[in-house]
């Protein structure tokens, strides 16, 4: 459920609203269920894409009403630092915060490649199945989502490159 | 308007990733810094790496939405599914009422949340393995 959740918060950019949409994503799932064909074993399962291609199109719709409505979601600057605490520099923060506007300025498919690659951790193939694109599609989204975020980050710091750690 | 982008650099960049994310699993990092030339991209992918964390769910949501999900699988009909609580009554029966020759897909939520296991995980266990035993 977390896995869902957590996608959801970065797409809706608000917790209450991760909420709802992760409850419809399994009540929806649920209600599926008995339709759903398992095509792999163990590791190879094809649920998680099943249920994240539910979960896609729920925040697609959900997104699309946030943009209607022109509602004023949580700025991520009030979710993140929590999150992190353990780890960056207020500097780094800072520069995340940067990097999540940049993310949430990208093409929707750009944007959820990266986010399922990076949060969730899956694999070009499984992000390709639940977009509907090719491994080779999902690389170059991957790639240029990338780009965009690093290029915004220099833009909006003029005369520095992104921190890293390394 | 979209600019081409060389292969190799896709291909590079993609590695490089690959390399983020299953050093996460090592808890190690030795990483080829020279695997991807930008250094631009490469502090972009650490920065995305390192900030962009999971968020978890309230015990309090899970435990509402486990609530749900077994009204809502009791609402279905009885020859689509019967909810099985977990861990099952003593005599194998899946709730009263419902013999275990009813199981032929069970989904098994209220104490899987309450012991971290993801619902869906459990749900789907639970469905197979009723599949399998039908």
């Amino acid at each position: 459920m977390a896995q869902v959740y957590s996608f959801a918060v970065y797409e809706l950019r608000d917790r209450h609203a991760a909420e709802d949409a992760t409850e419809q994503v399994f009540l929806q799932a649920l209600a599926a269920l008995p339709r759903f064909q398992e095509r792999g074993e163990g590791e190879q399962s094809t649920f998680r894409v099943w249920l994240f291609q539910i979960c896609r199109r729920v925040l697609s719709n959900e997104r699309r009403r946030q943009s209607r409505r022109a509602e004023t979601t949580l700025e991520l600057a009030e979710i993140l630092p929590a999150a992190t605490d353990a780890a960056e520099t207020v500097a780094d923060r800072d520069t995340l915060l940067h990097a999540m506007r940049a993310i949430d300025r990208l093409p929707d498919d750009r944007r959820r490649a990266l986010l399922l690659r990076f949060v969730e951790e899956m694999s070009t193939a499984e992000i390709a199945a639940i977009l509907g694109r090719s491994e080779g599609a999902v690389r170059v989204l991957i790639h240029r989502a990338l780009r965009s975020v690093a290029a915004q980050l220099v833009s909006e710091r003029p005369g520095r490159r992104p921190h890293s750690a390394a | 308007m979209t600019m081409s982008i060389p292969d190799d650099e896709i291909v590079m960049s993609d590695a490089y990733v690959e390399m983020l994310l299953a050093s996460r699993a090592r808890s190690a990092r030795a990483l080829g810094k020279e695997s991807i030339p930008d250094p631009t991209l490469r502090a972009a992918a650490d920065l995305l790496d390192r900030g962009l964390v999971r968020f978890h769910p309230s015990f309090r949501f899970e435990e509402l939405l486990a609530g749900r999900l077994r009204a809502a699988a009791w609402a279905t009909p009885s020859s689509e599914g019967v909810v099985a609580f977990h861990p099952p009554l003593a005599d194998g029966s899946a709730e009263p009422g419902h013999g275990a020759e009813g199981l032929r897909r069970a989904w098994i939520l209220s104490g899987a949340i309450a012991s971290g296991v993801s619902i869906a995980g459990a749900a789907f266990f639970a469905w197979r393995r009723a599949r399998r035993l039908a």
